[in-house]
């Protein structure tokens, strides 16, 4: 792996009520990429950022940002829950909801510069929402909640953005909108690490995969990792004949279809 | 408009507006139930504090009294998050208890103390608040009911003005908020005991049952009325001091508590506006 990591996943392991969710995970992951994390239901990838985000208790090992602890890079990470995570008929615009990415921890009682309020409509417009900024978030299409969410991350202007399954329940239009914008800000040299559940789009999305099922089933470059092998080891018994011969015809199709995708 | 009836309107006016602000944020974190649980198992801390009171400054102990809502709260938290416990299993289970206890409390102990009976524990008494006044230096400076609420207002407004960042991230988005380092679970702490404290110090002029009603009833049809937290905050308490104006004149008219009438017309105006609310959707959509 070339460059420094930008996350660092060292035998970690979570559990609920005593029964292990993640279980000696460990993995470092690059940076100025967009990797996927990917796993059927239930095999603990929204439990994997939060406890990367430190907002469930962690039963052993840790996670270094940046070769840091969370605590001391918390600026540069902005995390972007799940849609679902939060009621959209709170009375707030979407001005108000993506002004709260420059809401600092050690600056919660002081007013807002002028620089955070352009820097808020700089995310608004980086992802299309201009002509909703006062709309309230109520009366958006799931699709363009979801991209609240985002301009709420990209406002903070944080280096590492961390989604959790940004694309479920979104429109097509949403959808390349925000494929257009994860790729810019690649170029940016962000890094962009996001729960994906669709193994379909997963060769179209991401430069790098983690393949998760309560443990750790690989890693590495989408071309290498998305094997027949690794697929079926991740999704076991939950893949039907059918979806077993798409995604083995899907990841022999793949040197085709990475050409050009190579970041190099 | 008599003296009297300025200070108890007054009085209930501060109390409204303390419960209005406070109640906008339990109506938009879903946690309405919680401030009803507090409302209900501060009595136990009331009543040793008006046990005790006949020999100390009654106020001061009062404010000891809050601290049984925030323990509410942590056990509730605790039922709920670490025994995994329902939530309203948790909730009903902690405020009935310290409920119950308080009321046998009183029985057991108020013979001696006439302040204190258990009509008086449900439903307060605005009414009678202006009986109670402070005299100093010759000045009437409003009565003990409204000096007792009136620097909790304060703090509820500075809190609520200065804090408002963070109460608007919490109550959106708990999580996020988390993620960015924020405390809060301190945050939490602190406007439970807000709550706490102000339905403490309101416990007299409108007792632990009607007390939610100030909590819940305005934040909710502003909630139906509006689409932005600040105007949200705003409605509240005008519909709250419109409540308490009209209560107070129709309680006078057909002679009944006062307290009880205010809710009443928190309730009639509720429902007013979703009259209102569903005439206007029916004409849009006949257009």
């Amino acid at each position: 792996m070339k460059g420094k990591s930008s996350i660092e996943v060292h035998n970690l392991s979570v559990t609920y009520q005593n029964v292990p969710v993640l279980w000696d995970i460990d993995f470092s992951l690059p940076q100025g990429q967009i990797i996927g994390i990917v796993g059927p239901n239930g095999s603990g990838k929204s439990t994997l950022l939060k406890a990367i985000m430190d907002l469930v208790p962690i039963s052993s090992g840790f996670v270094k940002i940046m070769d840091k602890s969370l605590g001391l890079v918390r600026d540069l990470v902005a995390y972007v829950p799940q849609r679902e995570s939060v009621d959209w008929n709170f009375p707030a615009s979407v001005e108000d909801v993506v002004m709260m990415g420059r809401y600092k921890k050690n600056k919660l009682f002081n007013r807002l510069t002028k620089i955070d309020k352009e820097l808020v409509q700089e995310a608004i417009a980086k992802v299309k929402l201009e002509k909703y900024k006062d709309r309230q978030i109520a009366q958006l299409s799931g699709g363009q909640q979801q991209r609240v969410f985002i301009a709420r991350a990209l406002a903070q202007g944080a280096d590492i953005y961390i989604m959790d399954e940004p694309f479920v329940g979104v429109d097509m239009a949403t959808e390349k909108t925000i494929l257009d914008l994860l790729i810019l800000m690649k170029n940016e040299g962000k890094t962009i690490i996001i729960v994906h559940h669709d193994i379909q789009t997963v060769s179209n999305f991401f430069d790098y995969i983690v393949l998760l099922n309560t443990r750790l089933i690989a890693h590495g470059k989408t071309s290498e990792t998305l094997t027949g092998e690794n697929l079926q080891a991740t999704y076991g018994g939950q893949l039907n004949l059918l979806t077993k011969i798409q995604t083995l015809i899907k990841a022999k199709d793949f040197p085709l279809r990475e050409e050009g995708f190579e970041d190099k | 408009m008599s003296l009297n009836d300025f200070l108890t309107l007054l009085t209930a006016a501060t109390i409204g507006l303390s419960c209005a602000i406070l109640g906008c944020f339990l109506v938009l974190r879903k946690v309405v139930m919680v401030g009803d649980a507090i409302s209900h198992s501060v009595l136990p801390g009331i009543a040793i504090a008006y046990i005790v009171s006949a020999n100390f400054n009654s106020s001061l102990l009062l404010i000891g009294a809050a601290i049984f809502g925030v323990i509410t709260t942590l056990i509730i938290d605790f039922f709920h998050k670490k025994l995994k416990l329902q939530e309203d299993a948790s909730i009903g289970i902690t405020f009935t208890w310290l409920f119950a206890l308080g009321v046998i409390i009183i029985t057991l102990f108020t013979e001696s103390n006439t302040d204190l009976d258990q009509d008086c524990v449900l439903f307060g008494e605005l009414s009678s608040s202006f009986l109670d006044k402070i005299i100093m230096n010759d000045y009437l400076i409003g009565t003990r009911s409204f000096w007792m609420i009136f620097p909790v207002f304060l703090i509820i407004v500075i809190f609520v003005v200065r804090g408002f960042k963070g109460l608007l991230l919490i109550s959106f988005n708990e999580e996020y908020a988390k993620s960015k380092g924020i405390h809060v679970s301190m945050w939490n702490l602190i406007f439970m005991s807000l709550v706490s404290i102000t339905t403490v110090m309101s416990f007299e002029s409108v007792g632990a049952v009607l007390v939610v009603g100030l909590l819940v009833i305005p934040p909710a049809t502003a909630y139906i009325l509006s689409n932005d937290l600040k105007k949200m905050i705003f409605i509240a308490c005008g519909l709250t001091l419109l409540a308490c104006i009209l209560g107070f004149y129709f309680s006078i008219l057909i002679d009944v508590s006062m307290s009880s009438m205010v809710i009443v017309t928190c309730g009639m105006l509720f429902f007013s506006v979703l009259a209102y609310e569903k005439l206007k959707k029916m004409l849009k959509s006949k257009k």
